[in-house]
């Protein structure tokens, strides 16, 4: 069924590595629930541990479709996308006064991890497809600004504000890289920053008060003040070599907040020091590059923008949530790809691990 | 087809993708520096705050809000309580720390090993409270020794506190540890564990407006755990100050009045529903509550036969007695089955069937009209209109008056009583309903249930004009400096289904109970202002008169009443339970009440 060069371009280093990050965030998971596993009958680290292995099948499912086909198909998987995201709002499970869980069956799932991928199909398709004599003009950009602005919107009402902005650095960044005249650039900027505000009037007196709550800066600032304190306390604790596998003491003693999702990298670099620390940037390092590479590689320019766009999710993923535990930006919600602990955010990864391996394999087949 | 423009943007492309890829390399060196920084350059520095946690993050407990009585004077405050607490990781040698604590505070070790043993599993950081309202002497000590005591802190929080102890206890209501199906609860997701909520009453109806937003503070601690250096800090958000309708005086008046008899007293303004006072005997101490109550504290109010947590006033229910007549003289007016002028011969008993009924007067009451059927409350004359009207038209005017329904006042498990009527009567015994048993509803005995508030609230209507309120309790909700946020106004529930002239005339009547010669009500008869009300006496079984004597047995004193008689501003209602006679036993106690709100709203206290 397969051609056998599919086979001999399949890139084993980057699933590799892809799969080493993942167990090492398993291990890193363990560590974070050791102190609470006595009383735990089914932790975080087992649960990580099956997502995995749903996410490694989910990967090879996406690996076997052609991206192409995958890609003639991007509008209605968006759509999809949007749908879930829309049932999330009305039938999902609130869970600290948001609402971005779906329930399937036994499984809860985050309609907006999928969306980020959803989107990065549409836009690659639509600009492949737009037929362009010099640049791309802002006529050009009406579709897919529609298409961000209505995703962006129903992740904001959930409220999950770290990936509604994700949505929009990503968008932004990705029609930078496709070349849109620097003019067109800032008039895109500028009504972006219009219509934001015309979102709030959409917004219930709830959603609003989430919204408040959140960009409170009084409460927000002490709490993630202390939080990124306790943050910084934890990373650089493990000097050179780290304290030592289950030994992090910030996090064993729960003073890190969020230490399994989203400051799992600082109980890393607690227990495993700057080098572990360097080891993990190396790791991710070398997926982003391999993602640029393939982007070049790429057998037409839909390949091209898939792999563009998939580059800048994990990009701005990872930069983001590294600036944040480090204490360079301030706290916002954003996960560690691969390492922090969640289903939607581990398969959403895969998925991009797939699709990444999928456009390099098929890059000499025309 | 690749155009040569196509090939130029792809070389457009990679360039591009040159400069994502320089992206990559500079924020990552920049990680690597910051990383470098934190751990290398600043390593040593995080290790030792590390090791021995110096940052302590603290709450500051926002106060609960005041309640106020509708002068502004406290009826739940706060006090300080100073309480002594111990952080493990800060104690070194807990064994040590602890039997020197115990030395100084003259406790026993074992009760605060216990204290210690309660709190094990949590992170070494957190305090554990040992010792709550520590006297000043005691503080004192403690912070004198302090060098010797490491890792115990003193912690001043505010404490709920009712000025008053037990005045007005069931209407304001006592507070309770959280519990965990509470926590679990939406409206609670503001809370922690351990954090203290209404429980009844006011306390539980106004809980998200007393309820203010705890500030922290980040604090540096030195190596006893004492705070050397505060390093932020958000200020608690205040609560709400509610004002209530009630008066502090009025309120002990009536509680005074009534005594340590079980029962139950109310008094409203009849022209919009605000409750002025609302007594419940007996009373209990909420301030047992504001920290955990101790389990023999509890036990005992939780085992004591007279109930002291309940509120009789919306929770007790208890035939109306002859306070029923006035829904059936309405009723038989309305409906006209007699006229004010048809009278009945009274000669002490009624027969119906095989069975006669007696008149409470021996010898009867002669020819009895309505006017004298109310004023001397005579049974015969009622037994007439009942046997008349039947129980469903008895039922769908008392229904008209309020009874059978919640009087939907804002207070937890009010009860909704009971209107017998035909229906219910079947499906309840399985047989028809008995003629003898209309009798005794005309007369208010049998199986009508009320509580105190729905019949006063029928009488204030009576007086009112003839408006059903929903009673209220809150006058306003301000914020802490005082910034009026709500007012309450009051609501109307419905009309009572009486015409004017029929309305005066039983006023007329009522009037007659307290101010004519042969009134059953004239103890509750005032010199200055014409009180109108009515007697009741509500059988608690149907026994010899010899065993009514004991108290267990002893009918309950109704008696319900408003002033002056004409454009009255002031109603109230008395349940002696077992008190008696209602003319005896409650009216007095009306009048006291009603004499009072004459005297504080001369002085402009009302």
């Amino acid at each position: 069924m397969f051609d056998r060069r599919l086979i001999s371009n399949f890139d084993w280093v980057l699933f590799a590595t892809a799969l080493g990050m993942s167990i090492l965030g398993i291990l890193n998971l363990y560590s974070a629930c050791y102190f609470s596993l006595a009383h735990t009958s089914n932790p975080y680290y087992l649960k990580q541990l099956y997502w995995l292995v749903i996410s490694v099948f989910v990967s090879f499912v996406v690996i076997s479709v052609d991206y192409q086909v995958l890609s003639q198909r991007a509008y209605l998987l968006h759509g999809v996308s949007l749908f879930l995201l829309l049932a999330a709002l009305v039938v999902g499970k609130p869970t600290a006064g948001t609402q971005r869980w779906l329930q399937l069956g036994g499984f809860s799932f985050q309609p907006s991890e999928l969306s980020k991928i959803t989107l990065v199909l549409l836009l690659s398709r639509y600009f492949s497809e737009v037929t362009v004599s010099k640049y791309y003009t802002l006529r050009d950009f009406c579709v897919p600004l529609l298409a961000t602005l209505l995703t962006f919107f129903l992740v904001f009402l959930e409220p999950d504000l770290g990936t509604a902005g994700l949505l929009f650095l990503i968008f932004f960044s990705f029609v930078f890289l496709v070349r849109l005249v620097f003019k067109h650039i800032v008039q895109l900027f500028l009504s972006g920053v219009v219509l934001l505000p015309c979102a709030w009037f959409f917004l219930e007196d709830y959603q609003k008060r989430r919204v408040l709550a959140f960009l409170n800066p009084g409460k927000a600032s002490l709490e993630a003040g202390y939080h990124a304190i306790q943050s910084k306390i934890a990373i650089g604790s493990g000097m050179l070599f780290g304290k030592g596998f289950l030994n992090g003491t910030q996090s064993q003693l729960r003073f890190l907040p969020e230490q399994h999702t989203d400051f799992v990298f600082s109980m890393w670099a607690e227990e495993w020091g700057f080098v572990g620390a360097m080891v993990l940037m190396v790791l991710f390092f070398l997926v982003l590059s391999k993602a640029l590479k393939f982007a070049v590689q790429a057998r037409d320019r839909l390949g091209s923008f898939i792999a563009i766009g998939l580059f800048l999710i994990l990009f701005w993923q990872v930069s983001i949530n590294l600036s944040m535990v480090t204490g360079l930006l301030p706290i916002v919600g954003v996960p560690l790809p691969f390492i922090s602990y969640g289903g939607s955010s581990l398969i959403s990864t895969w998925v991009i691990v797939g699709l990444l391996i999928n456009i390099k394999m098929r890059r000499l087949m025309f | 087809m690749r155009s040569e423009f196509d090939s130029f943007y792809d070389k457009q492309l990679h360039t591009r993708l040159g400069v994502a890829y320089f992206a990559v390399v500079l924020v990552f060196g920049l990680l690597g520096l910051r990383l470098w920084f934190l751990q290398m350059a600043e390593g040593a520095k995080y290790r030792k705050l590390s090791e021995h946690n110096y940052i302590r993050i603290q709450k500051i407990k926002a106060p609960r809000g005041l309640i106020l009585d509708t002068n502004g004077q406290v009826l739940a405050g706060n006090r300080p309580s100073f309480d002594i607490c111990l952080v493990p990781q800060d104690a070194r040698e807990l064994g040590l720390v602890t039997t020197r604590l115990a030395g100084l505070l003259s406790l026993e070790p074992p009760y605060l090993k216990q204290r210690m043993e309660k709190s094990r599993g949590r992170p070494p950081f957190e305090a554990i409270k040992l010792k709550t309202d520590v006297s000043r002497d005691n503080l004192g000590l403690v912070l004198t020794h302090r060098l010797d005591l490491p890792g115990v802190v003193i912690e001043a929080i505010p404490v709920r506190y009712y000025p008053h102890g037990t005045l007005a206890c069931h209407l304001l209501g006592h507070l309770g540890e959280i519990s965990l199906r509470e926590l679990a609860r939406d409206d609670f997701s503001l809370y922690a564990m351990g954090d203290f909520v209404g429980k009844s009453g006011v306390e539980q109806t106004m809980e998200r407006h007393l309820k203010g937003i705890d500030g922290q503070y980040q604090a540096e601690v030195d190596a006893v755990g004492y705070k050397i250096n505060t390093m932020g800090r958000v200020d608690p958000v205040p609560a709400h100050t509610i004002t209530l309708t009630i008066s502090l005086e009025l309120q002990k008046t009536a509680e005074e009045a009534l005594g340590d008899r079980p029962g139950a007293v109310i008094a409203i303004d009849p022209r919009d529903g605000r409750i002025l006072a609302m007594a419940s005997s007996p009373a209990f101490d909420p301030n047992l509550f504001s920290r955990n109550i101790s389990s023999p504290d509890w036990e005992l109010l939780i085992n004591d036969p007279q109930h002291p947590l309940m509120n009789r006033c919306t929770q007790s229910l208890h035939p109306p007695g002859s306070t029923y007549k006035l829904i059936t003289a309405a009723a038989a007016l309305e409906e006209g089955v007699v006229t004010p002028h048809t009278s009945f011969f009274c000669n002490g008993s009624f027969r119906c069937g095989r069975r006669s009924y007696r008149c409470w007067k021996e010898g009867g009451h002669g020819m009895v009209s309505l006017m004298k059927g109310v004023v001397e409350s005579c049974d015969v004359y009622f037994y007439n209109l009942g046997s008349l009207l039947g129980p469903d038209r008895i039922a769908t005017y008392a229904k008209g008056f309020g009874f059978g329904a919640p009087t939907k006042i804002e207070l937890e498990d009010e009860k909704p009583g009971l209107v017998p009527t035909s229906g219910w009567y079947r499906a309840r015994f399985g047989i028809p309903w008995q003629s003898g048993d209309t009798l005794s509803v005309a007369i208010g005995q049998g199986a009508n249930q009320i509580t105190p508030l729905q019949l006063l609230m029928a009488y204030a209507a009576l007086a009112n004009g003839g408006t059903l309120y929903t009673p209220f309790y809150v006058e306003k909700i301000a914020s802490a400096e005082g910034e009026p946020t709500k007012r309450f106004v009051p609501i109307p529930r419905g009309q009572l289904p009486l015409s004017n002239k029929n309305r005066g005339l039983l006023i007329e009547a009522l009037s007659g109970v307290v101010n004519s010669p042969s009134g059953t009500g004239g103890r509750a008869r005032l010199s200055h202002i014409e009180v109108a009300g009515k007697t009741g006496t509500a059988q608690v079984v149907g026994i010899g008169k010899a065993l009514r004597q004991s108290t267990v047995f002893k009918d309950h004193a109704w008696f319900v009443a408003f002033a002056p008689k004409n454009e009255a501003r002031i109603a109230v209602v008395v349940l002696v339970e077992h008190g008696g006679h209602g003319g005896s036993a409650a009216a007095p106690v009306a009048k006291k009440i009603i004499s009072r709100f004459c005297e504080l709203e001369g002085g402009g206290y009302v």
